[in-house]
């Protein structure tokens, strides 16, 4: 990094703050406070204090109500094992690619790629679901997921991999280490800013995913935190109510934004450094 | 090289175009989205009627989160007498018709289906193949002619219908009409003259409030209304279905409603945030006078009591209900889809059965303190009304006093008419343009049902 | 939702593997060994490696990809048992239903605005938080965070937010003598403009933090000679900066682009696809006629969204690759 000082860095924050209000600051903050109120004080949406406060109340009837515990045990559930075997299958799939000079492995690789820009055909993966007996079930939902979400990881990994020399694999290939052990030790190690990369861009696309949900988990039992806020959000008795609507908002944001917390300076290093758009 | 690689190609693009028709000869002829659990056979069977009890089953019933406490303790009690499971699949309400059309795409059926009673819902499950037909039990004399309209395709009944019908007209703050000095009205003539009265006298007040963001209310006021008093006997629906008219007919009852609704709007008698009002903020309105009136239905009444903390006496206190049509007073009504029960082919004939002994428990041992708990209008003959309150009174005589079906109930593709009705609303489309479209809807959902 | 890589674009390879020999090395047979058996076996578990990827895409992505391209032409109900061939009849229904274009024609106004506002929003903050500077640290974080909400919670935040008596008009009234009540999710071209304005918020920090990636790539040497030679800073900006930062450009434009063709959550959460059908794009047509068991007309639709995507995609990417300077 350049360390020449700036010249007035006091102005440029000035003006990067007058910018966070309206587009931050008064969108989160009304979100947040009104999610305090009652029902008549929220529908003024107003951004004062609440003259009443009404916390316990709005978050409890999210709970009981919006099957708050439900979405998110679905969403941990099909989000944690989903990622993992997305970043695991495609670096192993990267691998290949990378080093491999099969035609139909490039093939496959190009197809792979073309998964990222070209929008998923919903109605026929339904088809094709229920032609496996799948559709309609978390399981379905996840390989779906999974197969539209590889390229990201097979895009980033095998073009990470292609620059690293291919020696050392040869050496350890000569010492007699498996194909398997050469890349949990080897290349699974070396890949790892990118799969932070990649991983951060999974969770926040699977994580928040609501029209593969909306067409995949018809379910209530197995709906996942978006479609719980969807279906609480549009019942009438509670699609009115603001107070209750925004404490659904704010649970069911909860968690990433934790994460996010003790997270961000990886997620945004990650993010500017490893490499999205190469 | 690279005869090789122009070869590999070659290959490549055979397997492409081999999987192209291997899909294609696939989807001509098995549409596992459309059919599958259909293996149940084409007629209705005899041996799934009568004979012993079964008991010890579990039975899965698809029901609407809608439904009131009354039909949840009647599925308690049936399991209490039957010795059988219940359960219970919730279908989110606001979603209901896409997620039970959807999930029955897939192939997924359950026990026990609860599901809208209108002909044209009942096609686009493909009814006929994969319902059990149940014309031969004892209910269907009982819903006389309700059995022929009520989850009914060529004659025969396919449903039991427990649930009250959905009653639409008008609700009214009695004070504000009355502060104003007019009565109630009974016609579209009556409502533009009543609403420029309010106007005048009363500028604080909305002479009706229209609830565009909810989808469907505006349903009621530009078509369900005006049209009720031309369907009588099912008259208009049974022309259309005959191709005697067409549901564009420039001169039809229904361009002649969305022509009357239009000039209401356009006499400025709507609230100004038509567009973006909801149902619940029309029902707060009437309640409160903020409005002075809402065309809605009857499902309406538990959302004012609602309002109202729960105290009955304060809605029956401020609102009344009307059936106000074209030039008459005439409600319409169409089944509602809590409390009306099919049994889909599953190719399990045990639990077939027992889905049987469901609707005849439901229909008959069971009837009787449903409806009481209920509070609301028998369909089946020979079961006392109960002690309803004030408004739900006003609504069963609007009922009684000659209700007709109304005319989408029977007329497939008119789920189209909601957004159809409401790019009315939103100045985006003319009257003419909507029946218009609405005709091209039913063509297309006729052809697809082989009409 | 819009994806965050774009095929098209290699990520640059690290200056010590350009010592290291072309690129899949690997595949060759090393000099002096028994090279036949050792490539078959290599061969072999390269496929291992490489299959549950290539099925999970295959059955899950590429499958039904082909599969819409005939669907859309199909006659496919809940209301019958069997699919038939349809030839272009619901293209044609739907077009004189008014769904067709009317959809094609809103999405494309959606996408193109979402595109200019992610783009500009976002190339203005990066140029303003570039340097990883503690205090821009804290406004990365702070401008990421709608990034991490769900598009659905972030359309129910404003359509509260636009809401006639919500804070923004409340803002506005400040400066309008009597209020200001406008509804401005009631009305067809802001309510779409709008929505589109919310997705483009949604993702704004993710643009943000590529085009930083990409400002920071640019080799310090160019901008300092460029400052040495007298250039003044819009100057350096234009002639140094964009062009240099075309990769980061090219694969903005096309994600932010291609991403809001296929949107649905935002204007659920927002109008619904209203007022009457002013925010009505592809998918949630799509959605409508699917949910009406018009399996082969939602098909129909989707495959104009695939269209519109390879119709724009390609040509776009040509066309600001060609403009990039090669470095």
């Amino acid at each position: 990094m350049n360390a020449r000082p700036e010249k007035r860095p006091w102005l440029r924050y000035g003006l990067l703050g007058l910018f966070a209000v309206p587009w931050i600051g008064i969108p989160l903050w009304m979100l947040l406070v009104n999610s305090f109120k009652t029902q008549g004080d929220a529908s003024v949406l107003s951004l004062g204090l609440p003259s009443h406060w009404n916390l316990v109340g709005n978050y409890r009837t999210v709970i009981d109500q919006g099957s708050y515990f439900t979405g998110l045990g679905n969403s941990l559930l099909i989000a944690i094992p989903t990622i993992l075997a997305v970043l695991l299958l495609g670096s192993m799939a990267a691998w290949s690619y990378a080093r491999s000079r099969s035609r139909s492995l490039r093939v496959a690789y190009y197809c792979t790629t073309l998964s990222i820009v070209l929008p998923p055909a919903i109605i026929p993966t339904v088809y094709v679901l229920t032609q496996l007996g799948l559709n309609g079930s978390r399981l379905g939902y996840m390989l779906t997921i999974a197969g539209t979400r590889l390229g990201v990881v097979v895009f980033l990994a095998t073009g990470f991999i292609r620059t690293l020399p291919v020696d050392f694999e040869e050496a350890a290939a000569l010492d007699g280490a498996g194909k398997w052990q050469i890349y949990r030790r080897m290349i699974l190690p070396l890949l790892a800013p990118v799969l932070v990369t990649a991983s951060v861009m999974l969770i926040i696309s699977v994580w928040n995913d609501f029209f593969f949900a909306l067409f995949l988990l018809p379910n209530t039992n197995e709906s996942t935190l978006p479609l719980t806020l969807y279906q609480f959000a549009s019942t009438s008795t509670h699609g009115v109510a603001w107070n209750l609507v925004f404490a659904h908002v704010v649970l069911s944001s909860l968690p990433l934004l934790i994460a996010y917390v003790f997270l961000q300076r990886r997620v945004l290093s990650g993010l500017t450094e490893g490499g999205v758009t190469g | 090289m690279t005869s090789i690689s122009k070869n590999r190609r070659r290959r490549g693009a055979l397997a492409a175009g081999a999987l192209a028709t291997v899909l294609a000869a696939t989807a001509a002829c098995s549409n596992s989205m459309g059919a599958a659990g259909s293996s149940g056979g084409g007629t209705a069977d005899s041996s799934l009627f009568g004979g012993p009890a079964v008991t010890g089953v579990t039975l899965t019933v698809w029901h609407n989160t809608a439904d009131p406490q009354a039909l949840l303790d009647l599925y308690k009690a049936y399991e209490k007498e039957s010795g059988n499971t219940i359960q219970l699949v919730d279908i989110p309400a606001s979603t209901f018709p896409t997620t039970v059309q959807t999930k029955w795409a897939t192939g997924a059926r359950p026990d026990i289906l609860e599901w809208h009673g209108n002909r044209t819902d009942l096609l686009s499950l493909n009814g006929s193949q994969t319902m059990v037909d149940l014309s031969s039990m004892s209910f269907v004399a009982k819903e006389g002619q309700l059995a022929t309209l009520s989850g009914s395709l060529d004659g025969k009944t396919y449903a039991a219908t427990i649930g009250m019908p959905t009653v639409f007209g008008l609700f009214y703050n009695k004070s504000v009409l009355a502060k104003a000095g007019l009565s109630v009205p009974k016609s579209y003539a009556d409502l533009a003259a009543d609403c420029t009265v309010l106007k005048a006298k009363d500028p604080g007040v909305i002479p009706l409030y229209e609830a565009g963001a909810s989808g469907w209310p505006q349903q009621v006021l530009s078509s369900f209304d005006y049209v009720a008093q031309y369907n009588t006997g099912d008259s208009y629906a049974s022309s259309i279905l005959s191709g005697k008219t067409k549901l564009n007919d420039p001169n039809g009852p229904i361009v002649k409603g969305l022509e009357a609704y239009e000039s209401l709007k356009a006499a400025g008698c709507f609230n100004s945030d038509a567009t973006t009002g909801t149902w619940e903020t029309s029902l707060k309105y009437v309640l409160s006078g903020k409005a002075a009136m809402v065309a809605n239905g009857s499902d309406s009444v538990p959302m004012l009591d609602a309002d109202a903390d729960g105290d009955t006496a304060t809605v029956d206190a401020a609102v009344g209900f009307t059936g106000v049509s074209a030039t008459s007073s005439v409600a319409g009504y169409a089944p509602s889809p809590l409390g009306t029960y099919y049994v889909p082919k599953t190719g399990n004939t045990t639990k077939e059965r027992a889905a049987i002994q469901f609707i005849e428990y439901v229909t008959g041992a069971g009837y009787g303190s449903y409806i009481q708990q209920a509070g609301t209008i028998p369909t089946l003959s020979g079961t006392a009304t109960p002690k309803m309150q004030g408004l739900m009174q006003e609504i069963d005589t609007a009922y009684r006093n000659g209700a007709t079906l109304t005319w989408n109930s029977q007329i497939p593709g008119s789920g189209n008419f909601g957004p159809e009705s409401g790019k009315l609303l939103a100045g985006q489309e003319t009257p003419q343009a909507v029946a218009d479209k609405i005709e091209a809807y039913y063509t297309q959902a006729s052809a697809a049902a082989g009409d | 939702m819009p994806s965050l890589t774009s095929p098209a674009r290699a990520p640059r390879p690290a200056r010590g593997a350009r010592r290291g020999g072309p690129v899949g090395d690997a595949a060759l047979p090393a000099p002096g060994s028994a090279a036949p058996v050792r490539r078959r076996g290599r061969t072999v578990f390269r496929y291992a490696f490489a299959l549950p990827s290539i099925l999970l895409v295959l059955l899950f992505f590429a499958i039904p990809f082909i599969a819409n391209g005939l669907f859309a032409f199909t006659r496919w109900t809940g209301y019958s048992s069997v699919i038939t061939w349809d030839g272009l009849s619901n293209f044609r229904l739907l077009q004189q239903l008014g769904v067709l274009s009317h959809a094609t024609e809103v999405t494309a106004i959606y996408a193109v605005t979402s595109m200019l506002v992610q783009n500009v929003v976002g190339l203005a903050l990066a140029l303003a938080m570039q340097r990883t500077t503690r205090g821009n640290s804290v406004f990365r974080s702070l401008f990421f965070i709608p990034v991490l909400i769900s598009p659905l919670a972030a359309g129910y935040i404003w359509s509260a937010a636009l809401a006639t008596n919500g804070p923004v008009n409340a803002v506005i009234s400040v400066f309008v003598p009597g209020g200001f009540h406008y509804a401005w999710l009631g009305h067809n071209l802001s309510a779409l403009i709008c929505v589109a304005c919310v997705d483009a918020w949604k993702w704004t920090g993710l643009v943000t933090l590529v085009y930083i990636a990409g400002l920071n790539r640019i080799p310090e040497r160019i901008s300092e000679a460029a400052l040495l030679d007298g250039a003044g800073p819009w100057r350096r900006l234009r002639s140094v900066t964009f062009p240099l930062l075309a990769p980061a450009l090219t694969f903005n434009v096309v994600i932010t682009l291609v991403g809001a063709f296929s949107a649905l959550d935002v204007v659920f959460s927002t109008t619904g696809g209203g007022p009457g059908d002013a925010t009505a794009v592809l998918n949630v047509a799509l959605y409508n006629e699917y949910g009406q068991s018009f399996f082969g007309m939602a098909s129909s639709l989707g495959f104009v969204i695939t269209l519109l995507v390879v119709l724009t995609a390609v040509p776009l990417i040509t066309w600001l690759r060609r403009r990039e300077v090669q470095m």
